[in-house]
């Protein structure tokens, strides 16, 4: 499958030359890996991956950009049916529900403790605690892609996007070019 | 793809009995980030801050305390809530004097709420 990711401009021969470096300890979307919009909720993956470089490029801390211009690279995702976690689809939304289960069941024998349960860190103790080998994983996520979204702090639940991660771009997405570059107005 | 198995269940299973409680609760809290959900002490359906934040909303919109709300912003920071529509009234709650809410009793608390004009 097509994957968009969002970047910097200054990013991309890097990307293009060493692979994209995965984000580690995400804990908001699918744990850790190189992110891809692809299409499936959205018909428009390349778009978002542009609206994200554009919205990213934004610190709050300092209130000024991080860089003027942005770049999209496009690659070709590809992982064995074995090793894909589709969050999309029953299947893989039973697997994750079975761990979260076994991880409540033994935390509950403490008492009081609870602890809140995000696919992230799930994904990510799956794979390294379990020996689970998701090497790509696949949600449908709301994404504020917007800078009126962030400003408005908007929480729908309903998503608007399909995302990967790919937890080791290297060895699963090929032929990654820059499909799109522009500056940030 | 990937699917719940025999052979995945049985190494899920396999993780779940050799790991002790205290062991897995420090592992994903510590090691993988999850976050500790702490509950007040009421033990009631008011379990996170926000759900207190609610529960609080409600018994006040149920006495006619406040006649509605536009919205609310509940963190550990910034315990204010913006409400009423009608009266304009915003409602402060404040957290203990350790900063943690866990002596927030929401049933209490409702009836020392500081209603300022």
């Amino acid at each position: 499958m097509d994957g968009f990711h969002g970047t910097a401009e200054n990013n991309c021969n890097s990307i293009i030359e060493k692979g994209l470096l995965p984000s580690i300890g995400d804990s908001e979307w699918l744990g850790d890996g190189g992110y891809f919009f692809i299409k499936g909720i959205s018909k428009f993956p390349q778009t978002q991956a542009k609206e994200w470089a554009i919205v990213e490029s934004w610190d709050n801390i300092t209130k000024r950009r991080k860089y003027n211009s942005f770049s999209v690279l496009k690659g070709e995702i590809e992982v064995d049916d074995d090793d894909f976690l589709d969050l999309t689809e029953s299947d893989g939304v039973e697997l994750l529900n079975y761990i979260q289960e076994k991880c409540r069941a033994k935390i509950s024998q403490l008492g009081k403790k609870e602890i809140d349960y995000c696919d992230g860190y799930l994904i990510n103790f799956a794979r390294k605690e379990l020996a689970i080998e998701i090497k790509v994983a696949k949600g449908n996520f709301f994404i504020k892609l917007k800078k009126e979204d962030r400003i408005s702090n908007i929480r729908r639940r309903s998503p608007n996007c399909t995302i990967c991660a790919v937890y080791s771009p290297v060895d699963n997405v090929n032929n990654l070019k820059c499909v799109e570059k522009g500056r940030i107005e | 793809m990937m699917r719940l198995n025999d052979k995945l269940r049985k190494q899920i299973d396999s993780y779940f009995e050799d790991i002790s409680s205290e062991a897995l609760y420090d592992l994903l809290t510590v090691k993988y980030g999850f976050k500790e959900i702490k509950k007040n002490v009421s033990g009631d359906n008011s379990e996170t801050y926000l759900d207190c934040g609610k529960y609080i909303l409600s018994n006040l919109l149920k006495d006619n305390i406040l006649e509605s709300y536009i919205q609310y912003n509940f963190n550990n920071e910034d315990m204010i809530v913006e409400a009423d529509s009608y009266t304009k009234q915003k409602v402060e709650l404040l957290p203990s004097a350790s900063g943690e809410m866990d002596s927030f009793h929401p049933i209490e608390y409702s009836d020392s709420l500081s209603l300022a004009a």
